[in-house]
């Protein structure tokens, strides 16, 4: 393609120059840039901005992706040229004018001189925003993201989900709305579906949804009682209770203040209820333990057989067990007196107390398990086997009465001779000492014996025992209950085992620092350790001593080493 | 400078008043124990969000009062001090309003965001207090219209000076100019390697093949001329060699200088191409955040 490039040059004077150049090549460029087949200066001008070509179908112009020029007053991308046409680029101006012989193409420029040099800088890229970068776009994009991860996808799942649809878990959903992982066993429980506990949108977790499960869960304080109150309706679960709380599980806020919030607060905030103040675990701020005993109540006498028994909470200072039984701690843990018969060592506190399986407190104290096997129910020393039944004072009387009927009845039930004693031969104790008809030799035997057992050294040693003066034996004598308080303390969780070892002191002795079982010589005495005791490890400050005590058996074990006790360290919410 | 003094402002009011709003929002972290777990749930938790996303939405409204010339609602510049300042307290607000529970959810993906535009903005300060005086510095010998018109004179003299020389170094003279990088995509901004080029070729009687080199910071082209000098054949060549090879140092020195203006003004403007998009979309989160906890609540 051979053009002809004619510049026309306005001179101020009003003349006009043509400066006549050629061109010959495929391809006539246009740009701002050096090396164009005509470079124009501007900054809306690009380094290659259009091309002019020839091919059999004409002359056309193209410009480069993104650029326009004016053609004929229009802008356009790409167009065929004709001859007449102008071009305008920036304020240069090219027109195709008709070509002479020997040319394919001529183009009067009209070079706009006003445009400074400077403009070449539009031949560059030379400011950020003429590259791809860009803000509104990239804002776009992210708030496209935003709204379709965060709120779109988590909608259509819920909705899907609430159809019964199964969604792949894979697709993000209303989990990305948590502020936190779940505990596991509510995970486990909800399956990761979020409305099984948010019920209702822009609602708070409702209680009655947490109850659904928690059917069990009673209230601290019934409704009718917290009415009595100053304290408003009752918290929600979610007060103590906070989900979503992960990394540090807070299921459940043990902190004093959700007691004390209450508990701290004068009497009179209790209308009615007697409920004493307590603001921490010192001596200060926790009022002395109060036990409960198990009391014979008012309305039935006091010995009687069947005296109706309820536990009564009373101070600890006084207390007096009731439990119908005679024991002395202090006898058997006295090594001179009391030995194991297993292996003649002193008596140990878990031979007759053993741990419960929790480690919390202990198993009751049964004849079977902790008496028996010192104290058989022997009765006759010529029959060291045969032992008397435990448990119903009837059932003994009929026992003692079958054997001395056997044994004066039927000759062969005679005993072999195992005990080394002057006697009658062929006679035993009892036998010989009576003549009469061997039925009334059998009942007089048996009276003898129910009278030593009941009344002298038998059931007598331990219980207590009603002589009725029955005419009929059976009848005569009858044992009161034992009533062993499992729990003096139900309102408060000790752990026994947590605590097996207190100091240097462990096994019996760790025990006998807290119960001073060593110099109880009475059923009657209450070994329960009061607040006092507690305080000499424990305080309401970790570090700290819970206050300054009179007791003399508070003295701290190490000062400065506290260990802190919260309300729940002991107390639980929900009564059980 | 007027940068610094954007940090200085009033004697950095601002910067009393953002500390006063921290201090004020560990005060307030602080008193949540007990039953409130500190979290964004509990009712210094609400307050301390409060008063995040209403920063978040005053400081996003820069960009409204800068574009807002005929505002007389504080000076521009005021607005700038306080948003600099109430911006990076706003790390902290939102960091104790979180209580420093994060997690895979929509939560975290605001607070990230705002860590991202926060950090982007603190780029943008250092960017601000330094770069400014270095292109001024940069300008000493002419601002960027200035060197670009020298640059345009610089080649026509060079393009009427190699038509006079042989042919050699008429290509390699015109090459040179036509392949001149300049600037080019954001990594060539940012970085400015050169990548100009020009074709270098034997004289007429060694007759080797012209070759595209490497032409970085116009020295190759410089050596190429110069080099020339001690064998030109005609006597009558080396005044133009001379004059050819002046102007190429000069062009040389005024490239330096475009360049280094095109790369401290790209990275002067790179942190609003995070700062911007990510504020909008930090507005969007934050929207989201607020629903869907409250949707959940």
């Amino acid at each position: 393609m051979d053009v002809l490039l004619r510049e026309v040059r306005r001179r101020t004077d009003g003349t006009v120059e043509f400066h006549d150049t050629e061109f010959a090549g495929e391809v006539l460029t246009i740009g701002s840039g050096v090396g164009q087949g005509i470079q124009l200066l501007g900054l809306a001008v690009a380094a290659a901005h259009a091309r002019i070509a020839s091919s059999p179908a004409g002359i056309s112009i193209a410009c480069s992706r993104g650029k326009t020029v004016n053609l004929n007053g229009g802008e356009t991308k790409a167009a065929a040229l004709s001859v007449g046409d102008v071009i305008t680029l920036a304020s240069h101006r090219l027109q195709l004018i008709e070509a002479p012989t020997g040319f394919d193409l001529a183009l009067e420029i009209e070079v706009d001189h006003d445009i400074d040099p400077s403009e070449y800088e539009g031949a560059f890229q030379t400011d950020l925003r003429q590259t791809w970068l860009r803000k509104r776009p990239a804002a776009w994009a992210l708030i496209l993201l935003t709204v379709v991860v965060f709120i779109v996808a988590p909608l259509v799942v819920v909705t899907l989900r609430s159809h019964g649809n199964v969604v792949p878990a894979s697709i993000p959903g209303d989990g990305l709305w948590s502020s936190g992982p779940l505990s596991m066993a509510h995970q486990q429980a909800t399956g990761s579906n979020c409305s099984a506990c948010h019920r209702v949108m822009f609602e708070r977790v409702r209680d009655v949804d947490c109850l659904g499960c928690h059917r069990n869960v009673a209230d601290h304080v019934p409704e009718g009682h917290l009415a009595l109150t100053k304290f408003g309706d009752k918290p929600r679960c979610a007060t103590c209770h906070r989900e979503h709380q992960e990394p540090v599980s807070h299921l459940i806020v043990a902190d004093n203040s959700g007691c004390t919030g209450c508990h701290a607060q004068s009497p009179a905030a209790f209308g009615s209820l007697k409920v004493g103040s307590a603001s921490a675990f010192s001596a200060a701020g926790h009022p002395e333990f109060k036990v409960h005993l198990l009391k014979p109540a008012a309305s039935t006498p006091a010995d009687s057989m069947d005296a109706e028994w309820k536990p009564e909470v009373s101070g600890l200072a006084g207390a007096v067990e009731n439990s119908r039984l005679v024991f002395s701690h202090q006898q058997h843990l006295d090594a001179a007196r009391v030995i194991r018969n297993s292996d003649s060592e002193p008596l140990d506190c878990t031979d007759c107390h053993a741990p419960d399986v929790d480690g919390k407190g202990f198993r009751p104290v049964t004849m079977k398990d902790s008496c028996v096997s010192c104290h058989e129910l022997t009765f006759d020393p010529a029959e060291p086997t045969r032992q008397l039944p435990h448990g119903k004072s009837r059932e003994v009387v009929i026992a003692l009465q079958e054997y001395f009927a056997r044994m004066f009845v039927d000759p062969d039930a005679r005993r072999p001779a195992t005990v080394e004693r002057r006697r009658i031969p062929g006679r035993t104790d009892a036998e010989s000492r009576c003549a009469g008809p061997p039925a009334a030799c059998a009942r007089q035997a048996t009276t003898r014996e129910v009278e030593t057992q009941f009344a002298v050294r038998g059931c007598i040693t331990c219980h207590q025992v009603i002589d009725t003066r029955s005419r009929d034996i059976v009848e005569r004598f009858q044992v009161v209950p034992v009533r062993l308080t499992s729990d003096f303390l139900p309102n408060a969780h000790f752990r026994h085992s947590s605590h097996r070892i207190q100091g240097a002191l462990t096994g019996s002795a760790a025990c006998l620092s807290c119960h001073d079982a060593g110099k109880s010589r009475r059923t009657e005495d209450l070994l329960i350790p009061g607040i006092g005791k507690c305080l000499t490890c424990h305080g309401d400050q970790p570090g700290g001593i819970g206050g300054s005590l009179s007791a003399a058996a508070s003295k701290p074990v190490n000062p400065g080493t506290s260990v802190r006790l919260g309300c729940a360290g002991c107390h639980g919410y929900h009564p059980t | 400078m007027i940068h610094e003094s954007l940090l200085k402002y009033r004697n950095a009011r601002f910067l009393w008043q953002a500390l006063a709003l921290m201090v004020l929002s560990i005060g307030l972290y602080l008193t949540q124990g007990g039953v409130r777990v500190p979290s964004g749930g509990t009712w210094q938790g609400y307050i301390l969000g409060t008063i995040g996303a209403l920063l978040i939405v005053w400081l996003a409204l820069l960009g409204v009062r800068k574009r807002a010339y005929a505002s007389s609602l504080g000076t521009v510049q005021g607005w700038t001090s306080a948003h600099v300042y109430l911006g990076s307290a706003l790390l902290l607000v939102a960091t104790l309003h979180s209580a420093g529970q994060f997690g895979w959810n929509v939560h975290t993906f605001a607070y990230v965001l705002m860590c991202l535009v926060i950090l982007s903005g603190f780029v943008g300060v250092y960017a601000y207090a330094s770069i400014p005086q270095w292109i001024s510095e940069n300008h000493a010998g002419g601002n960027r219209p200035e060197l670009f018109s020298e640059l345009f004179a610089l080649n026509r003299q060079l393009q009427l000076l190699a038509v006079k020389s042989e042919a050699a170094i008429q290509l390699a003279v015109t090459s040179s100019i036509e392949r001149t990088a300049i600037g080019g995509d954001v990594a060539a901004q940012l970085f400015g390697r050169d990548r100009s080029r020009f074709i270098r070729s034997g004289t007429a009687s060694s007759g080797s093949e012209a070759v595209l080199s490497g032409n970085e910071d116009q020295q190759q082209i410089i050596d190429f001329v110069a080099a020339r000098l001690p064998r030109a054949d005609k006597a009558a060549e080396v005044p133009n060699l001379h004059e050819l090879v002046l102007f190429l140092c000069r062009r040389q020195s005024v490239l330096r200088r475009i360049r280094r203006d095109i790369r401290l003004r790209a990275w002067l403007q790179l942190w609003l191409y995070v700062h911007v998009p990510l504020s909008v979309a930090l507005l969007v989160a934050l929207v989201v955040h607020i629903l869907t906890t409250f949707m959940y609540w």
